[in-house]
């Protein structure tokens, strides 16, 4: 099996493949029959100039960025590497799921109702992000001090790791 | 493999595949129910009990599709440098697979991007989000069967495989990649629990992230539109207001809100679960639907329509079918946790039935029409 490795020059398919293949594009085809059968609501034009942008902003924008801040912590010195990621792994996640708070309208669809949105999301974000840092800055500092302690030579016991 | 962060590897993939097939198929599973139920087929009578079911179904659709975000975008950078591959197929298969990717995470990323856009209450797309979610649903899961036939194999592979035992071994490069893994899961599990806290009440304060909370609003319960927002205010606080039991029956009621308060006998501990999947218990006392039936000399139904106040859009009404209805605890609710119903809530009176989808929960009830 040579899926393990990334970049084989052959793709393997086992027998299973055409079967599912089929079976993919007979529930496709219902979809994008319902989907054509109730224009008036779905407005395909819209929905695939709404799909592509979604594919573009990702490809395009998202996934470079993503792969950029992996490249920058990656510059970070070796005790902040890891916690630094871990971080803002997490951060990007709470940030992206909360945008629509910042950016949208949503409290202003019903003026008065209370229900909407009814958290300060600024505050959200800062009593979920606070700890999530504290912790890394910890493991950093604890990451880079037992680093520090390596190079001079000091042997701690298990106990202390 | 050259080169690229221990988290593109296959392994890692396979592993986010895992966490995102489970999650997509509750999710679509959850969404299927949900449409099951509002509009209603032939085939399928949505029973009444147990009480608490769409509040599951419907909380797990919100919960499996929030934790999906991190999952599905985990998954992608894991694969990201293979959308750069040369030549873009080899052979028909390749080619296949690769033309199912684009309905596959763009019918993904469309899924949850509108999904999330819903429950803050933002339409920045023109079309309708319910009819279009539900198509494309059926849209990324077909393609997302062609995409298991190319990769399960695959993903088996990486999993259990040797070369995996190998690879999956003590080396820097493998612990990095379970970081990474672990990493991802608590980004997961931070939104997730955080939109559990909508759902479960004793969870209710971690609540911060979600765009509802189970006790902000009027009587500490949330109000999807308010009475001012469908312009019913008047005619709910109309003297002249008079319930209507109509269609098959041999006696017509036409009932004040004195005669109302005079059938209030009965008290009930009923969830109002959203679609939009936050959900919250109250206790409600009201007139049981049931009795209402009899006394007007109800004939045999099989349904019975509710109509609202509200004269405009799609809850203006809601059909009732015959296990729903004859449920004693199937109530046209005056009271709210021991309080007058709150005219957001739907005074004078509202329809509260077990395992019923909140949309369908109709406030401002002006008549029942057995049929």
């Amino acid at each position: 099996m040579t899926g393990a490795t990334d970049g084989s020059p052959r793709p393997a398919y086992g027998r299973g493949f055409w079967p599912a293949a089929a079976a993919g594009g007979l529930v496709m085809a219902f979809g994008g029959w319902g989907l054509l059968g109730h224009a008036a609501a779905t407005m395909p034009a819209a929905w695939a100039r709404w799909l592509a942008a979604a594919l573009l902003l990702h490809d395009l924008l998202l996934a470079p960025a993503l792969l950029a801040a992996g490249w920058l912590v990656g510059r970070l010195s070796g005790g902040w590497r890891a916690p630094v990621r871990a971080a803002l792994v997490v951060s990007a996640t709470v940030v992206l799921v909360t945008l629509p708070a910042f950016l949208g309208d949503g409290r202003t669809t019903q003026p008065g109702n209370t229900s909407v949105l009814p958290n300060q999301y600024g505050r959200s974000l800062a009593l979920v992000l606070a700890p999530v840092w504290a912790v890394a800055i910890l493991d950093a500092a604890r990451r880079t001090r037992r680093a520090g302690s390596r190079r001079r030579g000091v042997h701690r016991g298990p106990a202390a790791g | 493999m050259t080169g690229g962060s221990p988290a593109q590897h296959p392994r890692a993939t396979a592993a986010l595949g895992v966490a995102l097939g489970v999650a997509f198929t509750v999710c679509f599973v959850t969404g299927l129910i949900s449409d099951l139920i509002q509009e209603p087929r032939a085939w399928l009578t949505w029973p009444a009990r147990p009480r608490d079911l769409y509040r599951w179904t419907q909380g797990a659709h919100l919960v499996s599709g929030i934790v999906s975000i991190p999952l599905l975008l985990a998954k992608l950078f894991t694969v990201s440098r293979k959308l750069w591959v040369w030549p873009p197929a080899r052979g028909l298969a390749h080619a296949v697979e690769r033309l199912a990717l684009v309905p596959l995470v763009g019918g993904s990323l469309l899924l949850l991007l509108t999904g999330l856009l819903n429950v803050f209450y933002w339409y920045p797309f023109p079309f309708s989000f319910t009819t279009t979610h539900y198509w494309t649903a059926w849209i990324t899961v077909g393609a997302l069967l062609v995409h298991l036939g190319a990769k399960l194999p695959v993903a088996r592979a990486a999993l259990r495989g040797p070369a995996a035992a190998a690879a999956g071994g003590q080396d820097v490069l493998a612990q990095d990649r379970r970081r990474f893994l672990a990493t991802v899961g608590v980004a997961a599990g931070i939104v997730g629990v955080s939109y559990l806290g909508s759902i479960v009440s004793p969870l209710r304060a971690l609540a911060v992230l979600a765009p509802r909370r189970s006790d902000a609003g009027p009587q500490g319960l949330p109000v999807n539109k308010t009475a001012a927002d469908v312009k019913v205010v008047e005619a709910a606080r109309d003297p002249a207001y008079r319930l209507q039991v109509i269609g098959a029956v041999d006696r017509p009621l036409h009932l004040g809100l004195a005669e109302l308060r005079a059938r209030a006998n009965r008290e009930a501990d009923l969830p109002i679960a959203c679609v939009e999947g936050w959900s919250v218990g109250a206790r409600w006392r009201g007139v049981p639907v049931r009795a209402l039936l009899a006394e007007a000399g109800a004939r045999p139904f099989t349904h019975v329509v509710v109509r609202s106040l509200q004269r405009q859009g799609p809850y203006a009404g809601s059909v009732l079918n015959r296990p729903h209805a004859m449920d004693p605890d199937t109530l046209l609710a005056l009271d709210l946790n021991g309080a007058p119903l709150h005219l957001d809530h739907g005074f004078p009176v509202r329809l509260i039935a077990p395992n019923n989808p909140g949309v369908m929960q109709t406030k401002w009830v002006r008549s029942l029409e057995v049929r």
